[in-house]
């Protein structure tokens, strides 16, 4: 068992440079949705998985045997974090730091965040726009000229923002994609946007007709999930993403 | 005194939050599920949201028990059993979605408009004695 309190421990070996893309529970599980699907898409397997006390004592049965709830998944050149319970607001900077430094390590080429970015009265929009950021102003500016939309201002809270943070001061280059979406409502709608976007950002196809002809299948049986990472979010000030922050004249 | 204050509103927060979390979804005595739901204070409004994918839109019925509570039902397209979402430990079905929401201050039920938006409800009712 490792010591630090937050570790990654690979079954089996991840190559240098892959693309990392995370999808964590956040708003609408927009993330997890996402980075699930991507990884069945891309038909990866498991390499790994995140060990902390910090986490719930919980692991996710498939076919009988258990399985760590916090998983790294790898396929040619591309690797899924992903995460089946809602991370204790408490443990996400640690959780984050070591998924950076694994990053790190790794030599990664790139880390795509996924996830959503909750608006009001989502339910009237007919499709969910993705927005880009970046952890440079070259890639910034690289994203808007492929035509992709900017969010130019405003708060990040959670995981998203200390990989955000982060992941620069390891000279990692990193690019979130958040989908406009519920805050506690599961949103697979919106995973399909952020997937979309995904594919033409790395130039990959990636079939999104699954998740949105079974959305609604997908909302019911990720609500339980969604409740519990809505508590999550209210213990990390995840509202505060609503906020404006001031303008220094 | 501010501290204890704040420590007090800190406990009172994660009590709230640890039964929010615990509360089951999932009711298979009454062969219901409870949705996920939102309540929004507007200045004039009260807006309540629901989640409810597979629900059949014609099943829907809001109905107020007074003029703070009020109660959703919505018929699942077809019923749904534990064997479907592949856990077999557990049996019991659901034919529909049901829950009894409170709201902080009063409306006035005669005036709810009820709109379906993708599976998500949208109850809009004036506050009473304000519009």
């Amino acid at each position: 068992m490792p010591d630090e309190e937050v570790s990654i421990v690979e079954v089996k070996e991840v190559r240098e440079e892959p693309i990392i893309v995370t999808g964590l529970p956040d708003v609408g599980l927009v993330g997890l949705i996402a980075a699930s699907h991507f990884a069945s898409k891309m038909h990866m397997e498991d390499v790994g998985f995140l060990e902390s006390d910090l986490l719930p004592p919980i692991v996710v049965l498939y076919d009988g045997m258990p399985k760590p709830p916090v998983r790294i998944l790898n396929s040619d050149g591309l690797v899924a974090i992903i995460s089946e319970i809602a991370i204790p607001a408490a443990a996400i900077p640690k959780v984050s730091r070591t998924m950076v430094k694994w990053a790190s390590k790794k030599k990664a080429k790139l880390i795509v965040t996924l996830g959503g970015i909750a608006v009001e009265e989502r339910y009237k929009l007919e499709k969910p726009t993705v927005y880009a950021m970046a952890s440079s102003r070259e890639v910034v500016e690289e994203l808007k000229s492929k035509g992709m939309e900017i969010l130019n201002r405003g708060y990040l809270v959670g995981p998203h923002a200390l990989i955000m943070r982060w992941a620069p001061l390891h000279g990692l280059v990193t690019i979130g994609l958040l989908a406009q979406s519920f805050f506690n409502y599961p949103d697979p709608e919106a995973a399909a946007s952020v997937l979309e976007v995904l594919g033409k950002l790395i130039g990959l196809e990636v079939d999104v007709t699954e998740l949105k002809e079974k959305g609604e299948e997908i909302r019911l049986a990720t609500r339980d999930l969604m409740r519990r990472t809505e508590g999550e979010l209210t213990r990390m000030r995840k509202s505060q993403e609503y906020d404006i922050p001031p303008i220094h004249v | 005194m501010v501290e204890e204050y704040m420590e007090r509103m800190r406990e009172a927060m994660e009590r709230y939050l640890e039964e929010f979390e615990e509360r089951r979804l999932w009711h298979p005595s009454s062969e219901t599920i409870e949705p996920l739901f939102n309540v929004f204070i507007e200045p004039r409004e009260v807006v309540v949201t629901v989640d409810i994918p597979c629900a059949d839109r014609d099943g829907v019925n809001v109905k107020f028990l007074d003029e703070n509570t009020m109660e959703i039902e919505a018929r699942l397209q077809r019923t749904l059993d534990f064997q479907t979402l592949k856990i077999m430990h557990r049996s019991g079905r659901f034919t529909r979605y049901y829950v009894r929401v409170d709201l902080p201050v009063p409306v006035e039920p005669s005036r709810a408009t009820v709109t379906c938006y993708k599976s998500v409800l949208e109850i809009r009712t004036p506050r009473k004695g304000l519009s």
